[in-house]
Order: C-alpha cells, then structure tokens, then sequence
C-alpha cells in the first residue's frame, strides 16, 4: 500500500499537474495535447485549457535550461521530458553522447533537403544535390529521421518522403515549419556577382 | 595552370566541387581543372584495396556533370544540342548552385542544432502505450474514406511489435561447416554424413556437401559412397593411410 490514495485530491489541480507529471516522465516521447487530456480525463472530464495551463506551470517548474536537470520542452508538436543540455559533461562521462544520430555531409544535405521540401521524391534531391542521394536516404531512413509519406499524383507515382517526429525530437522542433526560413542560408550578393563572373556569365568589366 | 590539393573525399558532388573551385579557390570554370580531380581520384583508388562501386558510379556521374557543366559555358547551347539560349542555360546552371549552396547551408545548420542537442537526453518509453480507440462520436462523423481508413487503422493497430524470437536465424557458413567436419574428425575418425547432417535444414546440409568437397579438394579427407544418393562416409585422410597401412 502507498501514501498515494487515489481518490485523494482527485481533479484537483495539485492531482492533475501529479498525473501529467508521471504521464510525460512514463512516455519517453512527446505527448501532444489530445493525449494528455484524454489520459488525465480518467475520473472525470478534463478542459484542455485547464491542462494546458498546468502544463505551462510544469514548464515554469522546469524550464529549458533552468536550474533543474529535466527540463519540460516543447517538440513534435507535445510536451518532452529531457535531461538539461548543461548537463552534457556530466552525462557525457557516463554515456555515449551524439554518436546515434552522426551523420555524414550527405546524408546530412539530404536531411535538410527533405525537412524544407517535404513531401519530396528521390529524382528531386539528386537534383538538387547533383548526385545520387540514395544511399544518404537509406541511412536517414534506418535511423527513423526520414520516412515514405505517399507517392506523387503524377505519370510514375514517384515515392515521397518526409521526416518523422524523431526528426523533429533530434533538432528541437515543434514542428518542420519552425526551421530556419529557408532564405536565411542565400548566398550574399557579393558572392552571387563574383561566382557569376567566374561562372563566365557576365564579362568582367575593365 | 595551377596545382590545386584535391580532396575529393570532403565534396559532396558536383556542385560542391565547383562551388568550392570557383569561390574558395578562385578559379575561373574555363580553368577548373577536370583533368586533374580525375588524377587525384585515381590516385586514391589505387591506395584503397577494397572497390567502392557505389563512390566509384558517384564519382562517374560527378565527372561527366562537371564535363556538362563546363561543355556548358564553354560552347553554344545550340552545338550541344541544347533547345534553350545558351544564356538562358548558363542562368539555370547557377540558379542549380545557388539552390545546392542554400541547402549545404541548412544542412551545416542542422548539425550545428543536433550538436547543442547532444546532452539532450530521454528515457526510453516505460510500457508499450495502450490502444487508444476513437470515440463513437468521431466515428460517426466519419464521412470520408480517409478519416474511415484512419479510424479503421486505429482499431486495427497494433500494442507492440510482433515477437519474432521464435523465428530462428540461420546462421552456416562454409568456414563454419569446414571447422565442424574438421571437429567431427578428430574426434571419432570418421562418420556417416547423413547421420550428422541428414536432420540439418537444406541450406545447412548444402553448405556441409559445399565444405566437404573443399576438404576432398585439399586431400584432408577421403570419402565412400556405395551408390549414387546413398550415404557417404566421411573419413580423415591420415586416418584412412594408417588404416590402409594396418591392412596392408
């Protein structure tokens, strides 16, 4: 028998932050609203808002890197339990950090090139990339950061791809619109003038 | 022309290569040195023992792109047989590298996020979570065939992935069945093989005969059949010249 009766402060707001509290330790991935809701709904119905307002209170308790060592992050459009990024050094010590998720130049360009186009077919990247990115996708795919979402209303049905929750998860993402403008990473002006000179595109004056 | 270090490990393909030539490098496309990335690919090919067909057709194709790329500026769209102006194909080859670069950029940016997220860490999930079905109210609101499909997914899932350890994983190997023929010997001398591998699965029994006639071809062992598809009894060849010399 535990100290934790059950009727005990049930739908009451210190019960309700206790349940999402173990909802979201227990889950080991993010749990979006709707699921957080119909979980803490087990006594009786539970108004979103009223979890969603615990919930904010939980991020004010832990919040991304605060001074706790689980920090109550917003990815993959839910909430996430994790260990605090200023705990690297001392996580580092006892786990092998990072070596999951490295990724070759490759595989990483076409990571990037799913995630801003997505949905997006195979013939699309080599074109982007100017080679065959078959092999990157592979890897992308094993690791669960890249998946087949549909196939192209079109002659041949080209297979489609896009990332996964995982991906949003790894990269610290609520969801693939919250990367980087895509703009962000153009070439500068001086740049575009001297690649096209040396491109032969435009004479080069004097 | 100049020398240039080519490490053509560290590019990533045509657009990389060039992109880096002509900004990094400086050099003008009528300069990149075509003949030389090949010089220096060939010359790391012959340090690597093994092959790598897959670099070896990506580095073809990054070639001939390279080729096409320069063919490009240097001669009229039209004696290439190009239908479009040779401007206007000029302007698609950089707008090609200015959208290549625009994602190597985001790719390095990426890498740089998934490194702040190395000390990031999350438990595994604690229990495998429970079905959780769509109440009757979303289910009679169904009207289209995606929503149904969904919603018939959703009865239809799964709690946890199929428990497959029942499924043995045949494990034989040439090496593996040489080294158990080798074992059955010294221990007893000889043996009957369809007493040892007859109750083995096809693949393995295959594998065995495959072993045997490679001890046959190195003179370990010496072998009797009394006809076609009988039994055949299994014997070491040092064995069989004491046995020969005790007759005799």
């Amino acid at each position: 028998m535990t100290d934790c009766d059950p009727a005990v402060g049930t739908g009451t707001p210190n019960s309700l932050s206790r349940d999402l509290e173990a909802l979201l330790f227990a889950a080991g991935r993010p749990l979006d609203l709707e699921a957080l809701v119909a979980a803490a709904s087990h006594a009786a119905p539970v108004d979103p808002a009223t979890v969603t307002a615990v919930l904010e209170s939980l991020e004010s308790r832990y919040p991304v890197g605060g001074d706790t060592g689980f920090e109550l992050a917003r990815v993959a459009g839910g909430w996430l339990f994790r260990t605090n990024a200023c705990c690297e050094p001392a996580l580092a010590r006892l786990f092998d950090l990072g070596e999951e998720l490295r990724l070759s130049p490759a595989a990483m360009e076409t990571l990037a090139i799913v995630a801003y186009l997505q949905p997006v077919s195979r013939p699309e990247m080599a074109e982007i990339r100017g080679v065959n990115s078959d092999s990157a996708l592979h890897t992308l795919i094993d690791r669960d950061l890249v998946r087949e979402v549909g196939r192209r209303d079109a002659p041949g049905a080209a297979v489609l791809y896009g990332t996964t929750s995982r991906f949003l998860v790894a990269f610290d993402l609520d969801s693939p619109a919250s990367l980087p403008p895509i703009e962000e990473f153009e070439v500068g002006e001086d740049q575009k003038a001297e690649l096209k000179r040396r491109l032969g595109l435009v004479v080069a004056s004097g | 022309m100049r020398v240039l270090d080519l490490d053509l490990e560290v590019y990533q393909g045509p657009f990389d290569l060039l992109f880096t030539l002509v900004l990094r490098e400086e050099v003008d496309i009528f300069e990149v040195p075509i003949v030389e990335v090949i010089l220096a690919y060939v010359e790391a090919l012959v340090e690597t023992e093994a092959v790598d067909w897959e670099g070896l057709t990506e580095f073809l194709v990054l070639i001939s792109s390279l080729l096409e790329l320069k063919s490009r500026v240097l001669l009229p769209g039209e004696d290439l047989g190009i239908d479009a102006d040779a401007e206007v194909t000029k302007d698609v080859l950089l707008e090609r590298l200015l959208t290549y670069r625009r994602f190597k950029m985001a790719a390095a940016a990426l890498a740089e996020t998934r490194e702040r997220q190395r000390g990031r860490l999350m438990r595994e999930p604690a229990r495998a979570p429970r079905r959780v079905l769509m109440s009757d109210a979303e289910i009679q609101a169904t009207q289209s065939p995606a929503g149904l499909a969904e919603a018939v997914g959703r009865l239809l899932e799964t709690r946890r992935v199929p428990d497959t350890s029942h499924v043995a994983v045949l494990r034989v190997g040439l090496n593996r069945q040489i080294a158990a023929i080798r074992l059955l010997l010294r221990e007893r001398g000889r043996f009957s093989f369809e007493e040892e591998f007859g109750a083995e699965e096809p693949m393995v029994q295959a594998v065995s005969l495959l072993a045997l006639l490679g001890l046959i071809a190195r003179d370990d062992v010496k072998v009797a059949q009394a006809a076609h598809f009988a039994d055949i009894t299994v014997q070491h060849m040092a064995a069989s010249r004491v046995a020969l010399r005790g007759t005799g």
